[in-house]
């Protein structure tokens, strides 16, 4: 894959259109799962699963800048596929470490007294329905700061927002927005 | 939760591991306000939930392609099976004509086809050259090496392939030569596997990478991928390979 064509990729993948990443999946899950299959690494319906991690893999690896050459997608996938089934590759978002840290802040303190109100699956919910409610380029901002890790400059420049500080600004109340409704959600 | 815009500001930082030595100072002594750790505790679930469910909305995105699209594929399949099936009737004259014209303009295509095809291996025995083994001695001072060499140098690719394999996760020389030994062997996906990995840890044999590259796509008849390789080769200006992939590439157009 060439650096423009990875490049455009990455551009559609930040503005949330997959129809690159959908042809991939057409194009390259029989292979991935035939190779899963004949190193008898697991079955056709492990495969899938494994492909379609490996997919998500691939999406953040390209938007976070990982993947800077390719000369064949097939070829990554088919590796990450093996990785994953063998578990040598385990995917930890960065949200995700960022929140052990911050757990681990909480115990070294020996303090466990911050309640976890709700579980996962309510809180994953909550966070959707209050999402879903920002406008939808407070959607973006939100998931290209705060997800993909990308810069202020870059948001500005991938969401055609005049400046960074312009960018900065939105990000700031969009991000307010979002907590305010969150809060609201949960009472 | 009551938190001032300098703590909203550092949480932030901290989210993003963008915490200058003051600000860590004061973040570490504003975790001792519970409102401040609530908060920061509030923020990094939120986060994570909906990276959580960005990937989720992502994961059935993509499964829904599983069972749509693939799965009319598949139906398109069958309609057209049905569609294909004789059903007795008699077809027109023009059709048959028409028949006929089609199966001759396939064949000639697919005659052409094949022949264009028959080329590409020569054209890859004219620019293919195995590389000189190097002293198996210098490099390494290993005695699987220096074996495996001496059975490359003698065309025993199998075994050098088999020696070198064992070498060549920390040893550039033997996976360059085992890369090389497996595209004699005919196993093309390993050998770019390896050329890719001498590409990626930018070893000596980088240049050489490339070209082997091309090369193996053009044994596999892949002439795009070949393409592809020799003009990242050819754009660049001091690649030694850039006479020999420009000629390539000529031939191929």
């Amino acid at each position: 894959m060439k650096t423009d064509s990875l490049e455009q990729l990455r551009k559609e993948l930040i503005l949330g259109d997959n129809t690159q990443l959908k042809d991939f999946y057409i194009k390259y899950i029989q292979d991935c799962i035939n190779v899963l299959i004949s190193k008898n690494l697991c079955s056709e319906e492990e495969s899938k699963e494994v492909f379609t991690e490996a997919l998500i893999i691939f999406h953040k690896n390209i938007i976070n800048g990982k993947i800077q050459n390719l000369s064949s997608v097939r070829s990554y996938l088919i590796s990450t596929c093996i990785n994953l089934a063998r578990k040598k590759n385990q995917y930890i978002s960065k949200t995700q470490k960022k929140l052990d840290e911050v757990r681990l802040l909480f115990y070294d303190n020996n303090d466990t007294t911050i309640e976890e109100r709700e579980n996962k699956e309510d809180l994953i919910s909550i966070c959707q329905k209050a999402l879903a409610s920002l406008s939808e380029r407070c959607q973006k901002i939100i998931v290209a700061f705060y997800i993909h890790h990308l810069s202020m400059k870059e948001i500005a420049q991938q969401l055609e927002l005049s400046s960074s500080d312009v960018a900065k600004t939105l990000k700031s109340r969009c991000h307010k927005s979002l907590l305010k409704e969150v809060k609201n959600l949960r009472n | 939760m009551q938190i001032t815009d300098k703590q909203y500001d550092l949480i932030q930082k901290f989210m993003r591991n963008e915490l200058n030595e003051s600000e860590q100072t004061l973040f570490n002594e504003s975790l001792k306000n519970l409102d401040f750790k609530k908060e920061l505790n509030d923020q990094a679930r939120i986060l994570n939930a909906i990276e959580t469910s960005k990937d989720q909305e992502l994961r059935s995105f993509l499964n829904d392609i599983d069972v749509s699209e693939l799965g009319e594929t598949k139906s398109d399949k069958s309609t057209s099976t049905k569609i294909s099936e004789p059903k007795g009737k008699v077809l027109p004259s023009w059709l048959k004509y028409a028949l006929i014209l089609i199966m001759v303009i396939s064949t000639f295509f697919l005659i052409r086809n094949s022949l264009s095809k028959q080329s590409k291996p020569d054209l890859f025995a004219a620019y293919y050259e195995k590389p000189m083994a190097m002293n198996g001695r210098g490099t390494t001072g290993d005695a699987i090496f220096s074996k495996a060499i001496v059975a490359y140098q003698e065309g025993n690719f199998a075994e050098s392939n088999a020696q070198l394999s064992t070498l060549s996760e920390n040893n550039n020389d033997a996976l360059y030569y085992a890369s090389i030994s497996k595209l004699e062997l005919g196993k093309y996906q390993e050998a770019i596997a390896g050329f890719k990995t001498l590409k990626t840890k930018n070893t000596k044999y980088s240049s050489d990478a490339d070209w082997f590259m091309a090369l193996t796509y053009l044994k596999m008849n892949k002439v795009n991928d070949c393409k592809d390789q020799l003009n990242l080769i050819v754009s660049d200006s001091n690649h030694p390979y850039k006479t020999k992939a420009t000629q390539l590439l000529a031939s191929l157009k």
